[in-house]
């Protein structure tokens, strides 16, 4: 059999694409930032991991989720505030995230990419992304 | 003070060595997710989790300044090793002869070893913008070449086990010193941070 040394088109298309965005996101970084969608203004700390937990099956560290919130704030696609203290927190306050417009049009271009990969392939027939 | 209180030596261990911004964040999330019902193994594993995260995440960040620390501590420790290695053996004359020999030599190699992890950990810490992260990278590569050492030379492992723990501790202490733990204590009360050894 005569082996394929050049890249399909549709890869080229999506390396292209990838290419042309700087700033791929992993995929614990993109389940926070679906996570803070779903919350909207009450995203932070402890519902972030819940709903990571919910959706996921899996214990989340909050450790990591504030190292994958840390990134995306540090490339724009998050900002954060500091809400009040309370004392079932051991007086210390709150810090709650927001995507921004830069982080959402990640998003969308993530989830694009991810269902024209999924197309086609025989192994996942009648699965979605 | 609520019964459900977190583990108070895993809060203060995060407190003083999670390298986060937003640490102060992490540990009401986890006071508030303890509080739900959480037992205390997961405030533990929650705990050491963050700590080595964030430490990974410190590191990566600040790659250039943490090879900076890392070879400024290892010339601390190699220059106090190589005076302590011409001095050491006038040690003997300066004590009583019948303690020699009795385990006295341990303690003044622990003693030498904690007061050198002292001087390293300040060293580290100073030369990394006051942040900790670095002691771990430090005690990381530290024991790992500890260990080739031991293998290659055969030393007395009961001697090194000693010197090793001292000098752990001493660059623990260091770099909590340069951090400046007495601040971070009073910050703690003001913050109604509970302390292990500190009761309000």
């Amino acid at each position: 059999m005569r082996k394929r040394l050049l890249t399909p088109a549709s890869d080229l298309f999506i390396l292209r694409e990838h290419m042309a965005n700087p700033n791929p996101v992993s995929n614990f970084e993109l389940m926070v930032m679906l996570a803070l969608i779903r919350l909207g203004d009450e995203a932070y700390g402890v519902p972030i991991s819940k709903e990571i937990e919910e959706h996921s099956g899996h214990d989340v560290a909050l450790g990591s989720v504030y190292a994958a919130l840390e990134r995306l704030r540090d490339r724009g696609f998050v900002t954060s505030s500091v809400g009040d203290p309370t004392p079932e927190r051991g007086g210390r306050a709150k810090k709650y995230f927001n995507i921004t417009g830069k982080g959402m049009k990640v998003v969308q271009e993530t989830q694009q990419t991810l269902t024209r990969l999924w197309k086609g392939l025989p192994k996942l027939e009648g699965r979605k992304a | 003070m609520t019964e459900n209180h977190p583990p108070r030596f895993a809060a203060w261990l995060l407190q003083q060595f999670g390298c986060s911004v937003d640490n102060d964040a992490v540990l009401g999330d986890l006071a508030e997710r303890y509080r739900e019902g959480k037992a205390p193994a997961w405030y533990w594993r929650q705990t050491l989790t963050a700590i080595v995260v964030s430490t990974f995440e410190d590191i990566q960040a600040r790659k250039a300044l943490a090879l900076r620390a890392v070879l400024a501590g290892c010339i601390v420790q190699i220059s106090i090793e190589v005076f302590i290695t011409r001095y050491l053996p006038l040690v003997p004359y300066w004590v009583p002869l019948g303690w020699w020999g009795t385990g006295f030599e341990s303690i003044v190699g622990a003693a030498i070893a904690l007061l050198s992890g002292i001087a390293v950990g300040w060293t580290l810490v100073r030369l990394y913008q006051g942040r900790r992260a670095i002691l771990f990278c430090y005690l990381l590569i530290v024991q790992v070449l500890g260990a080739v050492m031991i293998a290659i030379t055969a030393t007395d492992l009961a001697f090194y086990l000693i010197a090793s723990v001292s000098l752990t501790l001493g660059i623990l202490l260091g770099g909590l010193w340069i951090g400046g733990i007495r601040v971070t204590v009073a910050a703690g009360l003001r913050a109604n941070t509970e302390i292990p050894w500190i009761r309000k």
